[in-house]
C-alpha cells in the first residue's frame, strides 16, 4: 500500500466537500443554526431546571415553639437545603394560599397553633402545605424535604409515648416527672436535622450536573450533524462508483486496499473538520466552554471515527448515494432524538435514558459533556470513548468487508 | 500463457460470465506495437466486456491475456502501469478544475512530483485545452470533457491506449477533432486498441478491426481483408443512353483486369470489382471511346456497416 496514494484521494475527497455548497450549509450552517434556535427555545426549561434548586418558598408559622423552628430555621432555611430555598415568612395563611395560586411560590408551609406542643405530648397534629401545580417539580421537592421531617418527627413521637407509658406504668418515673424530661428526649431531633439536611444536600450533588442549554445543544447537534456530514462523506464512494471514477481508479496501479483508505480517511476528516469549526464558532460566538483540548480531541477523534464506521456501513448497505441520502435522516434522527441530541436527557424517564445508551449519540454526549466539567481527567472520558471506538472498530469492520465484497 | 512474438497484446480465450451468462465468448486476438486495432459491434457485443478484463478492471472467467509483456491474471499491476484507460463514462472529477484532475490522476499513475506538472502541459498541449484548463470541469461542454477524459490516459506516457466509445455523446466537430488527435498519437507511434459502434470511426481510424457480436469475434482482419472474407465486390454503375450500350463496349469493359462482373440493364451498366474506384478512370476512358455519354456514376463500395449486416443478418445499431 503506498500512503501517500490515500493521502492523494483523501485531499481529492475533501477538496471536492469543500466546494460542495450544498454540504456546506448541511454540515456546518444548520447546525450553528439549530444550535442558536434551540439553546434560545429550551433556556426557560433550562433555567427551569437550575430552579428547582432555588425554590420559592412561603412559610406561616403561627405556633412557633421549638419544633416549627427546627422546621423552618435548620431544615428549610438554613444549613445545605437553606441556599436551595427561597423562604419568605408571612403570618396569615390566606396571604400565602394567594401566593401559591398566582404562582408566586412553589409552595406554602403552614404550622398550625400549637403544634410543637402536640409534638412534645405525643398528641396527633398536623402541617398544611399547599402547593402550585404548575410548578410540579418544585412542590413536589419542599413536600419531600416536609414528609421526611414529619415522618421523622413521628417516628420520635411514637418512641416517647411508649417510653413515657412504660415508665409510668412501670412506676420509674412519675407522669410529672416524665412530662418534663420529654423534652430533652426530642433534643436529637436536631441532630436528625442536621444529618438529613446533608443526606439531602449529598444526593443533589451525586446528581446530574446541568450545562447551559446552549452548551447542551453545541454538543447535541454537534454530534447529530458529524453523523449527516460522516454519512454524506461517505457515500462519496458510492458517487464515485456511478459515474465511473472508482473504476478508472481501479485500472490505474493503485491498489484497492489504497482506494478504501483514501475514502476513509477522508470521511474521518470531514467529521473531524466539522466538529472542530463547530467547537470553534460555538466558544467564539455563543460562548460554550468545550473543556479540556487535550480531552476535547480525543473526544472529537473517538467521535469522528465512530461516525466514519457507521457512514461506511451505511454507504455498504446502500446501492447508491441517494439511498445513503435516503436512509441517514431515517436512523439518525431516531437516534439523535433517543440519544439526547434532540430531546434533553435530564427529561428522560428512566426507561428511555437506559434505552439511550444503545444509542452513538449518548455516549458521544456523555463523554462531550464530561470534558465541559470542571476538572474533567482522562478517567472522565475513558468510557464514552471506550464505548465510541469500539462501534468504530465493528462498524468499519462490516462496512469495509461489504464494500470489498462489492467491488 | 507466452505472448506472440512482437505482439503488444495477445489475447486467447478470453471469456467473461456474470451468473453463469456469457458477456464474452473466448475471444482471441492480438495487436501489434504501434497498431491501431478496433473493436466493432453493437451495443451488448462485448466489447466493453473485453476492455474491462484488459484493463485489469474485471477478473476474465476464463483464457488470459498478455498486455505489455505481463499476464492481466498473474500481474495486473505491470499491465496497468503499462497501459493507458480512457473510459466510455466521462470518469472525471466536475467540480474540480482539468489541471486539479490531472494533478490527482497524474498522483494515480505514480507520475514522479517533479514531472507531473510538465506531463499535465503536455497532455492538455495534446488535447488543445491548455487555454481552459484552470477552469471547472463541469463548465465545460460534452466535447471538451472527452478531451480532458482522453488527457487522463495519456498523463504516464502509455504504450499502449485503450479507449472505450470515447466520443458518445458529443457533437460532430468535437467528434472529428477527438478522432483527429487519437489518430495524431497513433501516427506518433502510440498503439490503440479502440471500441466503438461507429462503423465511420474504425474504418477512419483503425488498420485492423474485429468485429463482435454476442461475445464472440465474427470476423477479423484489415478493411479488405474483412471485404474478401465476406465476397463482398464495389460496384461501379455507369448510366448512359441505351442505344451506346453496344456489344463492344461491353465486351471492352468485360475485358478490363479487375473486372470480376458486368451487369447490363436497359441504360445502365453495373461493374463488379474488388478493385474499387481505382478501375474508374479505365472504365470512363472505354465509355469516351465508345462516344458513350456518361449520364451518372455511382460507386457503392461496401463497408464494415454492410458487412455486419451481412454477417448478423442485423445493423450495427440495432
Amino acid at each position: 500500500m503506498a500512503a501517500h496514494k490515500a493521502l492523494a484521494i483523501a485531499f481529492k475527497d475533501l477538496r471536492i466537500r469543500a466546494r460542495d455548497r450544498r454540504s456546506a450549509v448541511i454540515l456546518l450552517v444548520m447546525p450553528l443554526a439549530l444550535i442558536f434556535i434551540l439553546g434560545l427555545v429550551f433556556t426557560p426549561l433550562w433555567e427551569g431546571t437550575a430552579e428547582i434548586l432555588s425554590i420559592p418558598i412561603v412559610v406561616v408559622d403561627r405556633d412557633r415553639g421549638e419544633i416549627a423552628r427546627l422546621l423552618v430555621d435548620d431544615v428549610l432555611a438554613s444549613g445545605e437545603i437553606g441556599p436551595r430555598m427561597r423562604v419568605e415568612r408571612r403570618d396569615h395563611e390566606g396571604t400565602a394560599r394567594a401566593m401559591v395560586m398566582r404562582g408566586q411560590k412553589a409552595a406554602a408551609v403552614v404550622i398550625p397553633e400549637g403544634f410543637s406542643q402536640a409534638v412534645m405530648a405525643g398528641r396527633p397534629t398536623r402541617l398544611l402545605i399547599y402547593t402550585d401545580p404548575a410548578q410540579s417539580i418544585r412542590a413536589a421537592i419542599v413536600q419531600s424535604v416536609v414528609n421526611r421531617f414529619a415522618a421523622e418527627v413521628v417516628k420520635r413521637q411514637v418512641a416517647i409515648t411508649v417510653a413515657a407509658e412504660t415508665l409510668i406504668v412501670e412506676r420509674v418515673m412519675t407522669p410529672a416527672a416524665v412530662l418534663s424530661a420529654i423534652p430533652g428526649w426530642m433534643d436529637d431531633l436536631e441532630a436528625f436535622v442536621g444529618r438529613q439536611a446533608v443526606a439531602i444536600a449529598e444526593e443533589r450533588e451525586g446528581g446530574i450536573r446541568v450545562p447551559a442549554a446552549i452548551d447542551y445543544y453545541a454538543v447535541g447537534m454537534g454530534v447529530m450533524y458529524i453523523l449527516f456530514g460522516v454519512s454524506l462523506a461517505s457515500g462519496s464512494i458510492l458517487v464515485e462508483r456511478r459515474e465511473g471514477t472508482l473504476a478508472r481508479l481501479r485500472t490505474t496501479p493503485t491498489h484497492a486496499g489504497d482506494i478504501v483508505a483514501g475514502k476513509l480517511l477522508a470521511t474521518f476528516l470531514t467529521g473531524l473538520v466539522q466538529f472542530g469549526l463547530l467547537v470553534v464558532f460555538t466558544g467564539l460566538f455563543y460562548g460554550v466552554k468545550w473543556g479540556s483540548p487535550f480531552l476535547l480531541l480525543t473526544m472529537v477523534t473517538a467521535t469522528a471515527l465512530a461516525a466514519a464506521g457507521l457512514g461506511t456501513f451505511l454507504s455498504a448497505m446502500a446501492r447508491s448515494p441517494e439511498a445513503v441520502e435516503a436512509m441517514a435522516p431515517a436512523i439518525i434522527l431516531p437516534m439523535s432524538f433517543l440519544g439526547g441530541s434532540l430531546y434533553p436527557i435530564y427529561f428522560m424517564p428512566p426507561w428511555l435514558e437506559a434505552a439511550s445508551r444503545l444509542t452513538f449519540n449518548r455516549w458521544a454526549l456523555d463523554g462531550f459533556l464530561a470534558v465541559m466539567e470542571e476538572g474533567a481527567t482522562a478517567a472522565s472520558i475513558a468510557r464514552p470513548a471506550a464505548v465510541l471506538l469500539a462501534m468504530a472498530a465493528v462498524f468499519l469492520g462490516i462496512g469495509v468487508r461489504r464494500l470489498w465484497g462489492k467491488w | 500463457m507466452d505472448s506472440r512474438p512482437g505482439s503488444l497484446i495477445a489475447v486467447e480465450g478470453l471469456t467473461k460470465s456474470y451468473d453463469g451468462k456469457p458477456a464474452v465468448r473466448g475471444v482471441s486476438f492480438d495487436v501489434r506495437p504501434g497498431e491501431s486495432f478496433g473493436l466493432l459491434g453493437p451495443n451488448g457485443a462485448g466489447k466493453t466486456t473485453t476492455i474491462g478484463m484488459l484493463a485489469c478492471l474485471l477478473e476474465p472467467t476464463g483464457g488470459d491475456a498478455v498486455v505489455a509483456g505481463h499476464s492481466i491474471r498473474a500481474d495486473p499491476m505491470a499491465v496497468r502501469r503499462a497501459i493507458g484507460v480512457v473510459p466510455q463514462e466521462i470518469a472525471l472529477y466536475p467540480t474540480l478544475t482539468a489541471r486539479e484532475n490531472l494533478d490527482f490522476w497524474a498522483r494515480m499513475y505514480e507520475v514522479p512530483g517533479t514531472e507531473a506538472a510538465g506531463r499535465i502541459e503536455e497532455v492538455l498541449e495534446i488535447v488543445g485545452l491548455r487555454e481552459r484548463a484552470g477552469e471547472r470541469v463541469d463548465t465545460y461542454s460534452g466535447g471538451m470533457k472527452r478531451r480532458v477524459n482522453i488527457a487522463v490516459g495519456l498523463l504516464h506516457r502509455p504504450r499502449l491506449l485503450m479507449l472505450d466509445e470515447p466520443t458518445v455523446g458529443v457533437d460532430p466537430q468535437s467528434r472529428t477533432n477527438i478522432l483527429e488527435t487519437v489518430r495524431r498519437l497513433n501516427r506518433d507511434g502510440l498503439t490503440l486498441l479502440y471500441t466503438s459502434h461507429y462503423m465511420e470511426e474504425v474504418e477512419f481510424l483503425c488498420d485492423r478491426v474485429a468485429i463482435m457480436d454476442l461475445g464472440r469475434i465474427i470476423a477479423m482482419g484489415t478493411h479488405k481483408e474483412l471485404r474478401l472474407q465476406v465476397g463482398e465486390r464495389d460496384l461501379i454503375a455507369i448510366t448512359t443512353h441505351a442505344a451506346h450500350l453496344s456489344g463492344g463496349l461491353q465486351e471492352t469493359l468485360r475485358s478490363l483486369p479487375g473486372v470480376d462482373d458486368l451487369r447490363v440493364g436497359e441504360d445502365r451498366v453495373e461493374v463488379l470489382t474488388t478493385t474499387g474506384r481505382a478501375l474508374l478512370p479505365q472504365i470512363v476512358a472505354r465509355f469516351v471511346a465508345a462516344d458513350a455519354p456518361i449520364l451518372a456514376i455511382e460507386v457503392r463500395e461496401p463497408n464494415l456497416e454492410s458487412l455486419f449486416l451481412r454477417l448478423t443478418g442485423k445493423a450495427l445499431r440495432d
